[in-house]
This record gives C-alpha cells, sequence and structure tokens, in this order.
C-alpha cells in the first residue's frame, strides 16, 4: 500500500475544480469526477470539443449527479401542456431556464444542441435571462429527454411550481417607443428651430412658416405620445388625491404646447416646440435609465419558484406523477434524495435527513424519525422517503406565512419620496409667481398678461427636479450594481437612506452557511492520524464530513478498504487497517439512549473514542467592524431561528442595547418587525431564507443576502452579494448621498428658473432664450448628477 | 456697366428665397429617410431584437468553431 | 422541419476582394502621379488624358467608389452571409452587382480622362452612368435585403444596421445629387444652379463621407474587429446607441464646407451646430473599438491584422474630432482651401479607409482559401511602411496648409498684400515633394501586401461554397404567434419585385417635385446675365479640364482674400451657374473675379506655357486648347438645356446662338490680333478666354473689357 502524494494542485479539464487525489484520466486529460468525464465523452464523441477552446473550463462541476428518472413528471401531458409555448404538426416550442449558463462557451454549446440530438432543431439562448428556447419535433423526441440531455451536459433545467401558475412576465417596452419617438422628433424640431436662432433672414417667410409647421406636426407624436407616460401618471395620482412631481410637469408641457401652438397659428413666433420635445425626450432617458432591470435576477420570487413542478405520488403501490397544485390531504409522496419537501406531511416510511437551508440558512441537516412532520421547504439529503400530506401546498406552513393578507399588497412606491413633497411646494410658489405676474401686467400692459403667465408657468416645470432625481437614481443603481447590490428599484435608494433601525437573520446572513469553524476536543490527532481521518471524510458528500476534511488540512490521502455511511447517522471505514467512525454520538457510542448534541461529530478509532468536532458558526468577514460601525448610528436586532449558544458572542458585537432573539419562527419575525414599526422605526431586514421572506416583506427595506446573484433569494427590495455584507454601511451612505445630490442638482436648476422667471415675468421669455435654458440646464444638472454621484462613490472606494 | 450697391443687395436678398425649393427637397428626403430610421428602431424594439445584448456580440465568434 | 444545410458564397467575396486590391492599386498610382505632376509640371506629359485636371477625378473616384466600394462589397458579402446564417439571396444578383459595378469603374475612368465631368467634386459621373449606378444599387439592395429576410438568425447584428444606413442613405443621396439635364449622350448640366447646386452637393459630399466611408466600415469595424480578437466588442450596448444617434445627426453636417461662402449664415451655422455634436457618436464608436481589445494588446504585437485595425480605428478616430474643429468658423477660416484639407481626408482615406481594408483582407483571405496568411512577417513590414507612409504623407500636408493660410494673410506694414500668390506655391513645393513620398511608401507597401495575398492564394485551395448549418427561424414568432410581414414578400419572389418596383415609383416622382418647386423660383434679375453661347462653351471646357480641383470660385469676406482678388462673392452671381463651380481647394490663385484682370493674349500664352507669364508656376500646359476645333454644332442643343433649367434665353435663341458665338469669337481674335496672335476658326482657347474674361465681372463695378452680348 502506498502513500499517494499529491501537492500539485490539478484542475479539472472540464470544470476546472480540485481533482483531490485521484484524477480521472481519460483522453490525457484529468477530470475531478466521473460525471465531468461523462460529460467530456458526450462532447467529444460528438466533436464538440471547441466548447473547452473558447472559455477555460467552462464546465459544471458534476459531483453530485441528478437523480435518473427526476424528470419523468415531464411525460405527464397536463404539466407538458402548461410548458409549452407553441406547438404543431411537425415542430414544438419550449423555453428552459437554465441557470447553470455562465459563460461564452455554455452558449455556444447550447446552441448546438442540435448536434447533439437531430430531433432539436434549434436552441437559442437568452444569456440575460440564461433562458433557452428550444425548438424541437416532438415525434423524435420528448421534452423528457431534452431536459435529460440537457442535464447530462451540465444544464440542469429548473423547472419549478412557478413554470405552470405565472405566465412569463412581459417587459414594458412602451417607453423605449416613446423615447425613440421623442428623440426623432426632437432632433428634427431643433433642425427646424435653428434657422429662426442663426439668424435666418426675416424675408424668408416662406422658408421660416414652411419650418413652423413643420415643428407643429413633429411636436404632434411628443405631446400626444411620447408625453403620455407622465399624463397617465399624474391622472393616477390626482385620482388619489395626491399631487405627484408629473402632475406640474404635464401642467407645463401642456402650456407649453398650447402658446406654441397659438404662436405659430397666429404668426407671432415658432413657439417652444423644441424645449418642450427636449424636455420630454431627456425626461424619458432618465425614466428609462432609472427603471434598469437586473433580468437575471428576479426580487419577486414566492414558494412557487422553489417548489417542484410535479412530486411522485403513491397510489396503490404505484408510483405516478402528478404535478403540484393536484396534490391532496392524505396523499402519500415519494420523495427523492435531493427533492424538495412541497407540503407539510408526517413521515412514514424511511429516515428523513432535511436540510432546511433554504427556509433557515442552516445547512446542518436535520434527523427526522418515522412519524414526525416535516414541513414543507426543506430539502431531504437521505435516501428515499414516504410522506402523508397532512397540509394541502396551498395550507402548509410556508406558503401560508407568504399568503398573509398584509404581504399581499404592494408598497406604495410614488408617494413615498420627498422629491413629490418638494415639487408641491416648489408648484405652489410658482402659480403664486405666475397669478402676480398676470395681475401685474393686467394693469400696466394687458397684451403683456397672457404672454408673462404662460411663460412663468413654462419655465416653472419642475422638470430639473425630475431629471436629477431620476439620473442620480438610476447612476447611483448602476453604482451600487457594480458593487454587486442589486436593488429592485429606485425608490428603494431613498427606502435605505430613511431607515434608522436594522434587523439581520443570524444564520446564512451574519455568518457563512458553511463550517469551517471547527473545534476539536479529546486525544490530540498526530499527523498520520490527521490524513487517515481525512481521507475517511472526504469519502462523503455530508456538508460536516466534507468540512472535517477540509479543516484537517492535509493533501494525502490513503486508500480505503472498506467504506460505509449511515445516511443521518454517520460514517465508517478501514484506513490502514484500522477502522474509524465518524458520526452523532448515538451512533458512535452505539448506546441509543444517549442524547445526541447538535453540531457535534464524534470520532472513534477502533474501539476508543478519541475526541469530537464540534462545528460553530462562521461568522462572516469583517462582520464585527460593520456592527460597530452601524451601531452607533442604528437600532439593532437579531432574529435567529437557531439555538442560543452564541448569545454571549453577540451580545459583545452588537453592543447592550441590542436586541438578540432566538428559536425564531417566521412568523416571530415578521411580528418582531411589525412590532418595531408601530413604535415608528422604519426597519431594514436583512435575511436570507425563505424563513425571513415574511419579514423582508414587511420590513420597509426587505434585503436578501446570497452567496452568488443566481442562486434563490426570497421576494425582496434588494439583493446583496454575501461577500459584500462588510460594506453595507457604504451602500447606506451613498443611498443618504443621493438624496443630498438630489437636493443639489435642484438647487443648481432653481438658479436656472429664476434666470428663465426673471424673463418670463417680464414677459421677454423667447423661444431662443428656452433653447438655450433648457439645453444648458439639463447638461449641467447631468454633469453634476453623474459628476457628483461618480465621485463620492469613488470617495468611499466603490467601483 | 456698373451696378449700385443697392443693386447687389438686392440681387443677394432675392436668390435667398431661391433656395427654399432646395432646401425644402432636401427636408423631404432627409426628413424621409429619418422616418424611416425610426419605424426601422421601432420595429427593432417591438421584436425583441434589443432583449439579450449579452449573446450577439458573442455570438458572431463562433462561426470559426465548427465540426 | 430539421437543421438546415447550406453554403456560404466565397466566390464573390473573392472577387470584390481582388477587384479591390486592383482597384486600390490604380487609384492609389493616379494619386501618386497626380501627386507628383503637383511639383513637376513635366509630368503632365502635355496630353489631356494624363493632365492633372483630368487624372484628379480618377483618382477620387477609383479609390472612393473602386477601391472603398469593393473593399464595402467584399466585407459585407462575407459578413452579411455569415451574421444572416445565410448565404447571399441570389447568386445572379451577386455577379450582376460584381461585373457591373467593374464596368462602371471602367466606364467612369475612360469618361473621365476623356473629360467627360459633371464638374461636381465626388459626383464627377455624367448622367448615362449615374443612371447604371442606381440600377445597380437597386441590385445590391434586393441582394441585401433579400438575403437579411432569408436570414436563419433573428438578431439583426449591429454591424447589419450600419449596412443597411448605408444602403438606404447613399440611395437617397445619389438620387437628390444627381438630378441633371442630358443635352447630349455624354453630357448634362446640373440641374440646380449656384448657391442651390453648392449647398445640394455639399449635402451630398459630406454625407457621401459619412455613409460611404464611415457607416459601412463601422459595420465591418465591428464585424472584423471582434472577429480578429476572438472577442466581443466592448460594449454591445454603446455599438446600438452609437449606430441610432450617428444615424439621426449624421445628415445634417453638409453646410460645413460652405462656411464663408455666399451660402446664408444661418445654412453654415447649423452645419456647424450638428457637426460638433457628431463628435460624441463618433468617438463613442472609436473607444467602443479600441476598448474591445482592452487586455488584449499582446495580442495586437503579434497578429498584423489587428495592428491593421488599431491604426484604422484611431486614425478614425483623429479625423472625427478633426472634422468637428474644421467646421468651427475660427479654424474653417484658415483650414479652407488649403492642403489642411487635403491632410485630414488621407487620414481618413489612408488610415481609416485604407488600413482597415488591408486588415480585412488579411484576415479574410486565408480564410476563404482555407490556409494561413503566407507570412506574417510581410504583412507587418506592410503595416510599418503604410504607417510610415501615412505619417510621411499627412505631416507635410499640415504643415504645407498652415503655411499657406499664413502667407496668404500676411500685409505689410503699408497695407499691401506681402505674398504673391506663386511664392505661397513655390514656398511649400518641399512639402508637396516629401507628401509624394509618403504616398509611394504607402503603394509600395501595397504591392507587398498584394506580393504576400497572391502567394497565400497561391498555396491554399478556394473553399467556393462554405458549408454551413443553422436552422431557420422558426416560424411562429414568439410573440402571440403573428407573422411578420415579411414571411408575405419571402415566399413571393413577384410581390418583392412588385413592391421594389413601387418603391422605385415614388423615388421617381419624388424627382419631379422640384421640377415644379424650382420653376416657379427662377430669379429674373436684370443685372446678371447669362452666359454667351461662347462663354457657356468656354465654360464647358473649364469644366472638362477640371480647372475647379485647383482654382476656387468664391472670394470670401476677409480682407486679404478681397485684396488679393476683389470684391467678395454674392449669391446672385451664381443663378446660372449650373454646375456651380466655387471649387474647394486652392492650389492656384482664385478665379472668381479674373474677367478683365489680364489681357486676352495673356490667357492664350499662359494656356499655352503657363511658365513663360508666370515663372516657377506649376500649372500644367494646356497647349491643345490652341488647337482643338470647338464642337459648335452642339451650341442649340445647350442653349435648349439651359431654357429647360429656367435660363432666360430668348426663345428661339438656340437657333442664332451660333451667330452670336461667331460675332464673340471673332471680337477676341482681333484683340489676340494685336498681340500678334493668330488663331485658327473655331479654337476652343477663343472660348474658354471668352469665359475667363467674363467670370465676376457682372458686378464688378468696373468697365467691362469684354463687350456683353445683347
Amino acid at each position: 500500500m502506498s502513500l499517494l502524494s499529491t501537492n500539485t494542485y490539478v484542475q479539472c479539464y472540464h470544470c476546472g475544480e480540485d481533482c483531490d487525489v485521484h484524477p480521472i484520466l481519460a483522453h490525457d486529460k484529468q477530470f475531478c469526477c466521473e460525471g465531468c468525464r461523462m460529460v467530456f465523452e458526450i462532447l467529444n464523441q460528438n466533436g464538440m470539443c471547441d466548447y473547452y477552446a473558447i472559455s477555460k473550463n467552462p464546465g459544471i462541476n458534476q459531483r453530485i449527479r441528478v437523480r435518473e428518472n427526476k424528470f419523468a413528471f415531464l411525460d405527464d401531458g397536463a404539466i407538458q401542456q402548461s410548458l409549452i409555448v407553441f406547438k404543431n404538426d411537425d415542430e414544438t416550442h419550449i423555453s428552459f431556464y437554465l441557470p447553470q449558463i455562465h459563460c461564452s462557451s455554455c452558449l455556444w454549446l447550447l446552441e448546438n444542441l442540435h448536434r447533439l440530438d437531430d430531433a432539436i432543431i434549434r436552441c437559442k439562448i437568452n444569456f440575460t435571462r440564461k433562458e433557452a428556447d428550444i425548438v424541437f419535433d416532438q415525434r423524435f423526441t420528448s421534452i423528457r429527454k431534452i431536459a435529460e440531455l440537457l442535464t447530462s451536459i451540465g444544464y440542469e433545467p429548473y423547472i419549478s411550481l412557478k413554470d405552470i401558475q405565472h405566465a412569463k412576465p412581459t417587459i414594458d417596452k412602451s417607453k423605449i417607443y416613446k423615447l425613440g419617438v421623442a428623440g426623432f422628433c426632437f432632433a428634427n424640431i431643433m433642425l427646424l428651430s435653428f434657422p429662426e436662432y442663426l439668424g435666418i433672414d426675416s424675408k424668408e417667410q416662406n422658408l421660416l412658416v414652411i419650418f413652423r409647421y413643420l415643428n407643429v406636426l413633429l411636436s404632434l407624436p411628443v405631446f400626444f405620445y411620447s408625453g403620455s407616460e407622465f399624463y397617465i401618471s399624474a391622472w393616477k395620482s390626482l385620482k388619489h388625491g395626491f399631487l405627484n412631481i408629473d402632475a406640474p410637469i404635464v401642467l407645463s408641457v401642456i402650456v407649453t404646447f398650447c402658446r406654441s401652438l397659438y404662436e405659430v397659428f397666429t404668426n407671432q413666433g415658432v413657439g417652444y416646440f423644441d424645449s418642450m420635445s427636449g424636455i420630454v425626450f431627456f425626461m424619458l432617458v432618465g425614466r428609462v435609465l432609472q427603471d434598469k432591470t437586473y433580468e437575471q435576477l428576479s426580487f419577486e420570487r414566492d414558494y412557487t419558484s422553489y417548489f417542484p413542478i410535479a412530486v411522485t405520488k403513491l397510489k396503490d403501490k404505484e408510483e405516478q406523477t402528478v404535478p403540484l397544485p393536484d396534490i391532496q390531504l392524505n396523499d402519500t409522496l415519494l420523495i427523492h434524495s435531493q427533492e424538495l419537501i412541497p407540503a407539510d406531511g408526517i413521515l412514514t416510511r424511511g429516515k428523513a435527513l432535511i436540510d432546511y437551508s433554504f427556509v433557515t440558512g442552516e445547512s446542518i441537516p436535520v434527523e427526522k424519525e418515522m412519524g414526525e412532520i416535516i414541513y414543507a421547504g426543506g430539502k431531504q439529503i437521505g435516501g428515499n422517503i414516504e410522506l402523508l400530506v397532512i397540509k394541502e401546498v396551498a395550507q402548509s406552513y410556508l406558503t401560508k406565512l407568504w399568503n398573509r393578507e398584509e404581504l399581499q399588497k404592494n408598497k406604495k412606491d410614488e408617494e413615498r419620496s420627498f422629491v413629490h413633497l418638494l415639487s408641491r411646494y416648489f408648484t405652489w410658489i410658482f402659480f403664486a409667481i405666475a397669478i402676480s405676474a398676470a395681475v401685474y401686467w393686467s394693469f400696466h400692459d394687458h397684451a403683456k398678461m397672457w404672454t408673462a403667465a404662460t411663460a412663468v408657468l413654462i419655465v416653472a416645470c419642475p422638470c430639473a427636479l425630475l431629471l436629477s432625481n431620476t439620473f442620480t437614481n438610476g447612476n447611483i443603481l448602476r453604482r451600487l450594481g457594480r458593487n454587486h447590490f442589486y436593488l429592485r428599484n429606485a425608490q428603494t435608494i431613498e427606502d435605505i437612506a430613511n431607515i434608522d433601525y436594522i434587523v439581520f437573520d443570524k444564520t446564512g446572513t451574519l455568518t457563512t452557511g458553511e463550517y469551517h469553524h471547527i473545534v476539536y476536543e479529546g486525544q490530540p490527532l498526530n499527523k498520520e492520524m490527521k490524513i487517515k481521518i481525512a481521507s475517511l471524510a472526504v469519502q462523503s458528500t455530508h456538508p460536516m464530513s466534507k468540512a472535517i476534511a477540509s479543516w484537517l488540512n492535509e493533501s494525502n490521502r490513503y486508500e480505503l478498504m472498506v467504506f460505509e455511511e449511515f445516511t443521518g447517522k454517520g460514517i465508517e471505514g478501514i484506513v490502514e487497517n484500522e477502522l474509524i467512525v465518524l458520526g452523532s454520538k448515538t451512533f458512535v457510542t452505539d448506546n441509543a439512549l444517549e442524547k445526541d448534541i447538535e453540531s457535534t461529530v464524534y470520532l472513534k478509532v477502533g474501539n476508543t473514542i478519541l475526541g469530537r468536532f464540534s462545528f460553530q458558526n462562521n461568522y462572516r468577514e469583517k462582520i464585527p467592524t460593520l456592527i460597530k460601525k452601524l451601531r452607533n448610528h442604528y437600532g439593532l436586532s437579531v432574529l435567529s431561528g437557531d439555538n442560543d449558544g452564541e448569545k454571549k458572542y453577540l451580545k459583545d458585537l452588537l453592543g447592550h442595547y441590542a436586541n438578540i432573539s432566538f428559536h425564531q419562527k417566521p412568523e416571530d419575525k415578521l411580528e418582531a418587525i411589525q412590532q418595531l414599526q408601530r413604535t415608528g422605526r422604519k426597519v431594514m431586514m436583512i435575511g436570507d431564507g425563505l424563513n425571513d421572506a415574511g419579514a423582508l416583506k414587511q420590513a420597509n427595506v426587505g434585503i436578501a443576502v446570497t452567496e452568488n446573484s443566481n442562486t434563490f433569494t426570497p421576494a425582496s427590495d434588494g439583493i446583496l452579494q454575501a461577500n459584500q455584507l462588510h460594506r453595507l454601511y457604504t451602500f447606506i451612505r451613498l443611498c443618504k448621498a443621493n438624496k443630498r445630490i438630489i437636493m443639489f442638482a435642484f438647487i443648481i436648476s432653481i438658479l436656472y428658473n429664476i434666470v428663465g422667471l426673471s424673463f418670463a415675468v417680464k414677459g421677454l421669455l423667447s423661444p431662443m432664450k428656452a433653447a438655450i435654458l433648457m439645453p444648458s440646464s439639463t447638461i449641467s444638472i447631468l454633469l453634476i448628477t453623474f459628476g457628483l454621484s461618480n465621485l463620492i462613490a469613488k470617495k468611499m472606494s466603490l467601483k | 456697366m456698373s451696378l449700385s450697391r443697392a443693386t447687389i443687395t438686392n440681387i443677394f436678398v432675392d436668390n435667398q428665397s431661391n433656395l427654399v425649393s432646395v432646401i425644402i427637397l432636401l427636408l423631404i428626403a432627409s426628413i424621409s429617410v429619418a422616418s424611416l430610421f425610426l419605424a426601422a428602431f421601432i420595429w427593432s424594439v417591438k421584436t425583441g431584437q434589443y432583449d439579450d445584448e449579452a449573446s450577439p456580440p458573442v455570438r458572431i465568434l463562433f462561426d470559426d468553431f465548427k465540426k | 422541419m430539421q437543421v438546415e444545410k447550406f453554403y456560404y458564397d466565397n466566390k464573390i467575396v473573392k472577387m470584390f476582394a481582388y477587384a479591390t486590391m486592383l482597384w486600390g492599386v490604380v487609384g492609389m498610382l493616379a494619386g501618386l502621379l497626380i501627386a507628383v505632376q503637383i511639383y513637376l509640371p513635366a509630368a503632365n506629359f502635355n496630353l489631356p488624358i494624363t493632365t492633372f485636371g483630368r487624372v484628379r477625378p480618377v483618382h477620387t473616384n477609383a479609390v472612393i467608389f473602386a477601391f472603398v466600394g469593393n473593399g464595402i462589397f467584399m466585407g459585407v458579402y462575407y459578413s452579411l452571409q455569415r451574421l444572416c446564417k445565410a448565404r447571399m439571396f441570389s447568386d445572379t444578383l451577386s455577379k450582376i452587382h460584381f461585373w457591373v459595378w467593374q464596368l462602371i469603374i471602367v466606364a467612369a475612368a475612360v469618361t473621365l480622362l476623356a473629360g467627360y465631368t459633371s464638374g461636381k467634386e465626388y459626383a464627377e459621373l455624367e448622367w448615362p452612368i449615374d443612371i447604371v449606378i442606381t440600377l445597380v444599387w437597386v441590385v445590391f439592395g434586393i441582394n441585401m435585403f433579400g438575403t437579411i429576410l432569408k436570414r436563419r438568425e433573428s438578431h439583426l447584428y449591429v454591424a447589419i444596421w450600419f449596412y443597411i444606413a448605408t444602403w438606404v442613405t447613399v440611395a437617397m443621396l445619389h438620387i437628390v445629387n444627381s438630378f441633371e439635364i442630358p443635352f447630349s449622350f455624354m453630357k448634362s448640366y446640373s440641374f440646380y444652379a449656384g448657391v442651390q447646386d453648392a449647398l445640394v452637393q455639399w449635402w451630398y459630399g459630406h454625407n457621401a463621407v459619412a455613409f460611404f466611408l464611415t457607416t459601412p466600415y463601422l459595420g465591418l469595424m465591428y464585424y472584423f474587429l471582434p472577429k480578429a480578437a476572438n472577442r466581443p466588442v466592448y460594449s454591445y450596448r454603446l455599438s446600438i446607441i452609437h449606430f441610432w444617434a450617428l444615424i439621426f445627426i449624421y445628415i445634417w453636417a453638409g453646410p460645413h464646407h460652405l462656411l464663408y461662402t455666399a451660402l446664408p449664415d444661418w445654412a453654415q451655422s447649423l452645419g456647424t451646430v450638428f457637426s460638433i455634436m457628431l463628435i460624441a457618436p463618433s468617438w463613442g464608436g472609436m473607444l467602443n473599438g479600441l476598448f474591445t481589445l482592452r487586455g488584449a494588446w499582446d495580442k495586437v504585437r503579434e497578429e498584423p491584422v489587428l495592428k491593421f485595425l488599431v491604426v484604422a480605428v484611431t486614425c478614425y478616430g483623429m479625423a472625427t474630432f478633426e472634422g468637428p474643429m474644421l467646421s468651427l468658423k475660427s479654424v474653417n477660416a484658415i483650414s479652407h482651401f488649403t492642403d489642411w484639407t487635403i491632410a485630414h481626408v488621407h487620414i481618413g482615406a489612408l488610415g481609416w479607409n485604407g488600413f482597415m481594408t488591408f486588415g480585412v483582407l488579411y484576415w479574410l483571405i486565408p480564410r476563404i482559401f482555407n490556409t494561413t496568411l503566407y507570412s506574417k512577417k510581410l504583412a507587418t513590414t506592410h503595416f510599418w511602411i503604410g504607417t510610415l507612409g501615412i505619417v510621411l504623407y499627412a505631416l507635410p500636408m499640415y504643415w504645407a496648409g498652415f503655411t499657406q493660410a499664413e502667407m496668404w494673410k500676411q500685409f505689410t506694414e503699408e497695407g499691401q498684400i506681402k505674398y504673391q500668390f506663386l511664392e505661397t506655391v513655390t514656398h511649400i513645393i518641399p512639402m508637396y515633394v516629401t507628401r509624394s513620398l509618403g504616398g509611394a511608401l504607402y503603394i509600395s507597401g501595397v504591392f507587398v501586401m498584394i506580393y504576400n495575398i497572391w502567394k497565400t492564394v497561391a498555396q491554399g485551395k478556394l473553399i467556393e461554397n462554405e458549408e454551413a448549418e443553422a436552422a431557420p427561424l422558426p416560424k411562429v414568432a414568439e410573440t402571440h404567434g403573428k407573422q411578420y410581414w415579411h414571411r408575405w414578400i419571402e415566399r413571393r419572389p413577384i410581390q418583392m419585385l412588385v413592391l421594389s418596383l413601387v418603391l422605385v415609383a415614388i423615388g421617381g416622382l419624388l424627382e419631379l417635385v422640384p421640377t415644379f418647386l424650382i420653376k416657379s423660383n427662377i430669379p429674373t434679375i436684370a443685372s446678371v446675365k447669362p452666359y454667351t453661347p461662347l462663354e457657356l462653351q468656354g465654360r464647358d471646357i473649364y469644366i472638362r479640364e477640371g480647372c475647379y480641383l485647383c482654382h476656387s470660385q468664391m472670394i470670401r469676406p476677409f480682407r486679404d482674400e478681397v485684396a488679393r482678388y476683389g470684391e467678395y462673392s454674392k449669391a446672385g452671381e451664381f443663378v446660372y451657374d449650373h454646375p456651380f463651380q466655387w471649387g474647394s481647394k486652392r492650389t492656384g490663385p482664385d478665379l472668381a473675379r479674373i474677367g478683365g484682370k489680364y489681357p486676352d493674349s495673356w490667357h492664350y500664352n499662359h494656356m499655352s506655357d503657363p511658365r513663360s507669364m508666370s515663372p516657377g508656376s506649376i500649372m500644367p500646359s494646356y497647349s491643345w486648347l490652341l488647337d482643338n476645333k470647338l464642337d459648335t454644332a452642339i451650341t442649340p442643343a445647350k442653349i435648349r438645356a439651359m431654357q429647360t433649367l429656367g435660363v432666360p434665353y430668348p426663345e428661339g435663341y438656340d437657333k442664332k446662338a451660333n451667330e452670336d458665338l461667331v460675332a464673340q469669337e471673332n471680337l477676341i481674335k482681333a484683340n489676340l490680333k494685336k498681340d500678334k496672335i493668330e488663331t485658327p476658326a473655331n479654337a476652343e482657347i477663343v472660348a474658354l478666354i471668352a469665359y475667363l474674361q467674363r467670370m465676376g465681372t457682372d458686378i464688378k463695378g468696373e468697365k467691362k473689357q469684354v463687350a456683353s452680348l445683347p
């Protein structure tokens, strides 16, 4: 028996991951696992190894194989119907979500899918949405086969309950059309207005008249179509008895348009069509920028995105695939390994080992015995189990939480922003000025009354406020996004700036879901023993076992004589003629009367119990620093679903005023937030699991923390990549700066308005002055907002 | 034959109105072409030409990877 | 329905590639010849067809429409097929397109050398060729849109948008600018006159630069640069914005070619404003190109193709920055009419278009011949020779431009003009010599390339039909199952034909519009009179010999110009100029007020041997004008054509025109005789003298030396 020594790091040719000790060799290439090798074989046989030439190690790790008949449910007609986009005699169109898409190799491979299966006609990838639109000939293949083919090359389609329940959200493109029309008309109106400004000879009357009427023509689409964006929004809020920022803008646009029409038709001048269309154009640009969406992320996920589309039901000992909504009380479900529990039920057969990390963030699986209740949302990681449904999907614990009435209503975005309030004051002031100007001129020079009053209203358009608001918001959203903090919309920026209380979830949020923090108690282990233990531990895919192997930090391995894994209990094997056992206390001591201690693994070599490994939560990097910064400015709470083992540590971290609660159920968390809000607090909730979902939605701002932006997060206002959590305070400060920038830009724009007003009240606002004021104020505001927000972001050393 | 300044100015001015026709012609041509492109723009947004900005630039590189 | 197998047509690409190289050499050699002629008048060989005035249009037309034109088609036929995942719509149309285009080029070269020119820069070709160009453009259009319609890739890559914009806009420009009234098989008069003609011409001229030399090449850049670097374009979104912004602004920059001219001020300023706006999209495009290579500069060091592309894109950036600067009035006051403009356009032509074409050739030829480039080393050599050539070309020209402008504008303390025009010319001759060396270097680089490509072709074998496969577009659009309108046309070639005919008809109808517009607007001012038949004939000789290429007819309202040439030009002076002859370059002095400045005999001797009258002059000799017989048989046709255009000759004047012609001829002959010069009857020189002596005299405020006719 030889000591295999591999100190060099071998990368898997397929996925680029570490190949451990025994790289699998095939075609002179090394693979980390059988799965990766098999994908390579498939591609190699089909002459598609260019996959590896486009990007380096493009594959997806295949160590965890997908259950063979996982996609059997796709043979079900009803489910097929719900997935098919289009179908006729010789072709079927279907769309799959493939979360593994990540590089150009993926794009190439998937778009060449027809080379792996002749019945596939085309496969088109939408990289942004990670979707594959597949057209195939249903006479020669099936949806199931395609799903399995995709899985076999490492792109397992993600099919969830959501796919049958909701239609795909369509992106509203009307703003883009409006923008295009406004841009076209604006450019041409500008062109036709210039001659007048640039001193066209008044004797060229014909030309002037033609230009003016062309302008009228070109302004129609801007006024009636492009501008409708603002009319609709103003009308909606007016109906709710609320004056939002669009209302004065609409008034101003209408006044400008009518006055311009009057001027042109009475042959008095060119009117202000260029200013009007310019304003509409720039405001639309701002809105489009602000509406920047992170298409690959979803802020609206509810339980349906997590739940499978179908499960296996046992009826008279026969397996039967049923769509999830058809599950009824007292059905017996067969839950396979790695499957999600879709409904609350009682374990009737098998040994359950449930990973509730989806729900709680805690990734140490929980053991359940026969007769125990298993709640929906957990994932079975042991063998197959059978479950008697005691609550329908819609009635189960998690779903009920979601369906609570107070969570169903959407927050009213519009009316919260300070911008609307500001614009209201602004509007009244300008109304006053307009009326005074009109009154003044009605006494002095009656002819100028209307000119002056309408000119004031043209100038009074708070579009500068809207522009600075939308452009700053858009830019801040972009900057935050670059730092992996994605916000659902612009209103969230302001909400973040306004919070005064922060609530953290503990597991998965403040701590990582992984267990690298291990404390060993017992007889000291020598190097030889460490290698032996590691050689054993590495064989299991159980997270605790894997964590022990990596904690031991030994790169050498022995070959195992015998290895056996007892699901939910532990593992044992013979290494170098020694029997080593790792597992729970009951398993290792072989004494069923012992009480298991959570998060602890016992070690037995031969017949001696050498010691135990206890797992401790691993707090994320720099969290203590973050907390220290935050606790000076915000009230803090930690709501943990776990036991209170780390109470002391948290107390030290958060200061004595912080509220720390343990054993919090999802509804407790929700309740806690509501409690805080009742005392007038504006609360930000930061969590990661489904158990935080209610709280996230209830909070003024709910931020979901995720390990990488592709994994699932519950519905929230923002998604924050976990390794950026320590910069939360900086992000909040940037959001606060947002308001100051808007105010500053607004003050500048008021200066422009004063200049404009000084002409307007005297009845001297000429189209040319308006044409100069409009773009110069617009451009300076854009420069200010972009410049300032970028400068501040840079100062905060954000990307 | 000599001409007074007045005549010169007169020529200058009168000839400008002469420009009307050609400017109108250029306007008609330019605006109709621009409208054509506006229509093209709307078509391209409508048919989802710009729905995915990530894959098209990558996709054109794949010609060279064939069987 | 299954994945379809189809074949890319590489043969047509090869043909266009060869034509590109062939015409590149021809065009550049013509350029080299005229570059030498400018300091060595003997190089004009005293033959009409080798004289500067005839060779220069051949140079510009060959480089723009033959070299760059074929380069565009090469790049489009290669990339469009691959971007659409479809073979070109019709092989026959491809072939017609290729051969007719080459035929046009040959016809252009022959007719231009023979002196058939419309006298409008960059649109010199005469009406029969204009019509053929229109037809072949329609053929290209059908072929391109046909390919787009039958594409198998739903997304239209940004390069295709640039190609579409090129086609649509060039079609419009060509049609609008080419309105002309033919009066013989190969000759016509421009539909517009004077200021109108100038405006249309430079609206066309600028946009031709924009949509023939820029947009299609931007399309090529967006395809070949990422391909050559094997990485996607830096920002696809930026490229989309780049395209739409460029399209909506470019059209209106034209008038910046007419700053300080008789064009109304507001129209001039309009050109300036829009030119300045253009910087943004142009630089957006350039940066997008350069940033694509971010992190791949090591590849640039090894790969000559990328070297060419990088320099090309950089030159694009330089030229598009310089362009708006040149359209600022203060800068334009200095640069216009000097060699600065020549330097500017050659940065674009040699750097942007030339280098981009070379890069594409080096990249594409080995691919369609299924081999690798014969020698990277030679290609790198070509790159360095070419770059050095550009530098040696551009720097002396910038220097010459500054020097010229500065010398023109200097006054002595007494308020006299300091330098005679000829002094300003002889002073910059060393720069002209250096420039021709730069040009020669550049061409030698092209020969290196041709050798390299010839060897590459020899070692490979053309894949005439390159196999590819792709699935057809889904019959049903994923959006609501509606059918696209083009599907309807696609399946029915007849419908497509009808549709294109309708479009052509609309185009034709549009052509009629100006007829009505213009007729009513022709001013009838007594003081400016139509040209006499002899002057008209003389003017046509002036146009034929390409005098406008070196002499302007536009005195700008600057102190030095008024002092040097006389009263500045007014719009009203040009109402009968079909076409206008304002010119764009002053290699020789302005001629707007040349009439009456010298005696007839001076002109006679000057044409016979310029250096006998002004020693050191670089003007070629036009001695054949002394003997050539004037074709008086065509005079009536010319008069009638002018009448159609609204020139107020009395009714039936065409029949009497030749009598007046002879009468005026005799007067000039008598004048010449006083200076002991005998001319045969009907000599062309007499007509030319008549025109020269007439120029600018209508409002010259002095006594005319040549009597005008009743």
